[in-house]
């Protein structure tokens, strides 16, 4: 067992704002993350002369400068009593007693059953971005691109920069943009940002459709057609509005949802956030969460993206560390942009029409294959919570540990039950929060 | 297990680490050394990475950032294992797989 003064868990963004704070205080970090090496999704790629990949060189040299113990392909399996720490590296697994504790465990593309979303070549719009981005391969030569929000802007000038048809789908209707006027105002650097991607998507002759939506992918063995259709303010399709599109790869991004399994596990409270329709880790000033010494920033704490998370990183660190100077400076970077990111979350929060397309026969959940109708043939029958579900269902019982389908299966149960999503039990998380070889735990001493 | 075929350079941009042969269900493929194997097959026209268990449904992959799950290849032997999260190296064996399932355990 090793017992440094702090770890963080995740290299994105929050995590390096964090073990960086957290080391200028003198303090020994830990830095675990799932990754080949620090960048989280914003900063991921090769390295290369961008501004972004200058960034997170740079912030890579201050990590090793600063004496950060970075331990990538590092999975954080368990939080146990708030303070120990279960890693597995190289196939074994560490104990850590650190002093205190950061959670920086990031968000995700917020999935959304329709029919044929199974189908080989329809992906998350962060994946598209990933293949192209970080691993220069295009997802396919004729992508449609649907969704809400400011992720697709990058999204759809990557994949067009690099030679890829793309017509963006936008279930908002334009005005949506400029409704963000007033809380832009504080945030020069990123209307610079977003109105630098209009610009590349009109140049590079992007098809842009406002206030439509992806309905479903067809396709034998791999997607072949995107099947789009206009909707109304509540993002439902209007009849006879539908037409299909030849396409080799479609992608969907209707924001993020938030990982917080492990600080969930570990009994941090959460909040729920009307905009995002989601929980997230309920964090004070210094970022602590209610439980003592476990701190949590990024986006787990509200997707505000990179900027913001790695100034709540440095929050966090220097809290952690004790260090109240080096705390209130950072927070004095949050503010505007804060306000901004729920200006962002409010005017592209997702509408109820977005769920319409979950029909009796669409796979809910993917790794165990449970249709939305044998869910809700379940809820009429009595099933209340996301256990009683699982029990009967196995829906949430599969490899990704309901990832992917625990946000529509407290949707389904708001709807089937007749309550506020914000009322619906949550399914329990436990460790292990990820897949574990079993051998790796046979050899543990699990802390009590 | 069915798979499109298209040519490799399709949807390959320049750069990346030096190329290296791989093998794919037995038959080689070329890969660069240190990118996941999700986009060395993805690249190479690979579409289906495993079949499931229960309607027998091909799947790639869907987050590509390791939470999904859906990418699940046997690599060297190993099965259930995120093509996006494995790097490749020279001479490693992939295999596209048929996905055992929770019924696989029935008969253990």
């Amino acid at each position: 067992m090793r017992e440094p003064d702090v770890v963080v868990v995740g290299g994105g963004p929050a995590g390096i704002g964090a073990a960086l704070a957290a080391a200028e205080s003198g303090q020994s970090v830990v830095l675990v993350d799932e990754h080949e090496r620090p960048a989280g999704q914003y900063f991921k790629g090769p390295d290369g002369s961008s501004k972004g990949s200058q960034r997170i060189q740079h912030l890579r040299a201050e990590l090793a400068r600063l004496g950060v113990d970075v331990v990538s392909r590092g999975l954080v399996w368990g939080i146990f009593e708030g303070r120990d720490v279960m890693v597995v590296h190289d196939g074994a697994s560490e104990h850590l007693r650190p002093s205190a504790i950061v959670l920086a465990t990031g968000a995700y593309d917020r999935p959304v059953p329709f029919a044929g979303w199974t189908l080989p070549g329809v992906m998350t719009a962060g994946a598209a971005q990933t293949l192209v981005k970080a691993y220069a391969v295009l997802p396919g030569r004729k992508v449609v691109l649907a969704g809400a929000g400011p992720f697709l802007l990058p999204v759809a000038t990557q994949l067009a920069e690099a030679g890829a048809e793309v017509m963006l789908v936008e279930a908002t209707p334009a005005r949506a943009w400029l409704g963000l006027a007033p809380a832009a105002a504080r945030v020069p650097e990123l209307v610079r940002e977003g109105l630098g991607y209009a610009r590349a998507l009109r140049r590079l002759g992007v098809t842009r459709l406002s206030r439509h939506k992806l309905v479903r992918a067809e396709g034998a063995e791999t997607v072949e057609r995107a099947v789009i259709a206009k909707v109304d303010g509540d993002w439902r399709a209007l009849p006879g509005s539908e037409r299909s599109l030849d396409v080799d790869a479609v992608a969907i991004g209707y924001g993020f949802l938030p990982s917080v399994e492990l600080a969930e596990s570990c009994g941090c409270a959460l909040r729920f956030d009307d905009d995002a329709q989601a929980w997230f880790v309920a964090v004070g000033e210094s970022m602590e969460t209610s439980v003592p010494r476990v701190y949590a920033a990024g986006e787990i704490t509200g997707i505000a993206g990179n900027v913001v998370s790695f100034w709540e990183g440095r929050v966090a660190g220097a809290s952690a560390a004790g260090n109240e100077e080096l705390a209130t400076e950072a927070r004095k970077q949050l503010g505007p942009r804060h306000r901004f990111a729920r200006a962002l979350g409010h005017a592209f929060r997702p509408r109820p029409g977005l769920w319409e397309g979950t029909a009796d026969d669409v796979v809910v959940c993917r790794c165990e294959e449970v249709t939305a109708g044998e869910i809700r043939t379940r809820i009429a029958g009595g099933c209340a919570s996301p256990k009683a579900l699982k029990d009967w269902t196995r829906a949430g019982m599969g490899l990704c540990q309901g990832r992917m389908c625990g946000s529509t299966i407290g949707r389904l149960l708001a709807e089937g039950t007749e309550k506020p999503l914000v009322e619906v039990p949550r399914g329990s998380v436990r460790p292990p929060v990820k897949p574990v070889p079993i051998h790796v735990l046979a050899g543990t001493e699990v802390p009590s | 297990m069915p798979t499109t075929s298209r040519p490799a350079s399709d949807l390959r941009l320049p750069g990346g680490g030096a190329a290296v042969t791989i093998s794919v269900d037995g038959s080689p493929v070329v890969a660069r050394e240190g990118e996941p194997i999700l986009a060395a097959l993805w690249a190479a026209g690979i579409r289906a990475l495993h079949t499931t268990a229960q309607r027998e449904e091909p799947r790639a992959f869907f987050c590509g950032i390791g939470i999904c799950f859906d990418c699940l290849v046997t690599i060297d032997g190993e099965s259930n294992l995120r093509a996006c999260m494995t790097p490749v190296a020279p001479g490693m064996s992939i295999e596209t797989q048929r996905d055992p399932g929770w019924q696989g355990f029935a008969h253990a």
